[in-house]
């Protein structure tokens, strides 16, 4: 008998904020699975026996994918779901006596949330630099799609930054 | 104190217990459970939370990888290592005494 799919089309502007995770285990507890996650935003899910799973997102730069990482994640019972571009998933069950989270004190949350702060600075810099440096060059139709496109991630992108640096006060506060 | 030991402290709750997980070489597995256990269940370490603690504490010189077994890296505590747990016991000791001998109220609570 073949897998039983299912595939949502689910807009979210951040992995981080938890509501994604939360919905995830929703749909794991009405048993359906995440299997694979396709950018923009789209989830499938496999058809199972209903579980209590959690699930947690975390991110680094691509280019410090790290086996050490991913090692220390699967012994401590985490099973990656996907890993695309830095950004892994990970699941496990919520009731395996292990911690449900990744990072588990304060000072790693905020060493993340810096972590993220870079990631999202460095890239609002370059679009930035990219749409100042177009205003001085002339306008062909695919230069035209292109500043279009990164004008429009400017919102999403200062959106971003504001609640990293938000959530990193509110740590900081945490851990006075 | 050597200001190179003074400038490390104090350290995190999740740090120190790493260090004392660190008696003996151990690969990062065992160090969450070993934490869990001497913590007596009251600190459990995530890992991304120890995966950031390696990074720190290589940094610094208070734990240095020895070897690899089954992709997974040994650690064990330097001397530097050493020295620093031993300042932070002498640290939570001198707050421990204090704390007894000038706030007897709180054992009214």
């Amino acid at each position: 008998m073949s897998e039983q799919r299912s595939h949502v089309y689910k807009w979210f502007i951040e992995l981080d904020d938890g509501h994604i995770e939360e919905w995830l285990r929703a749909q794991a507890l009405a048993g359906w699975h995440l299997q694979k996650f396709r950018m923009p935003c789209r989830f499938t899910f496999v058809r199972g026996e209903p579980a209590d799973n959690v699930y947690r997102f975390d991110s680094f730069p691509a280019w410090k994918r790290s086996s050490d990482y991913e090692q220390l994640c699967q012994d401590a019972g985490w099973e990656l779901v996907f890993c695309w571009w830095g950004s892994y998933c990970w699941r496990k069950p919520a009731a395996d006596g292990k911690p449900n989270d990744i990072y588990t004190d304060t000072p790693s949350k905020i060493a993340r949330q810096q972590r993220l702060l870079t990631y999202f600075g460095l890239t609002g810099l370059l679009l930035m630099y990219n749409l100042m440096g177009s205003s001085d060059r002339e306008m062909d139709t695919l230069r035209m799609v292109l500043t279009g496109v990164q004008l429009a991630l400017v919102l999403p992108m200062s959106y971003l930054i504001l609640r990293t640096v938000g959530r990193l006060h509110r740590l900081r506060r945490e851990a006075l | 104190m050597d200001a190179s030991i003074e400038k490390l402290l104090p350290l995190s709750e999740a740090t120190y217990y790493i260090l004392l997980a660190l008696r003996e070489p151990a690969h990062g597995y065992a160090i969450m459970q070993q934490v869990e256990a001497i913590s007596e269940g009251a600190v459990k370490i995530g890992p991304g939370t120890l995966y950031g603690a390696f990074a720190n504490l290589e940094k610094q010189g208070l734990i240095e990888m020895v070897r690899e077994a089954e992709r997974r890296k040994i650690y064990s505590m330097t001397d530097l290592g050493r020295h620093v747990l031993l300042a932070q016991l002498r640290r939570l000791r001198v707050m421990v005494r204090v704390g007894e001998a000038d706030a007897p109220f709180l054992s009214t609570y």
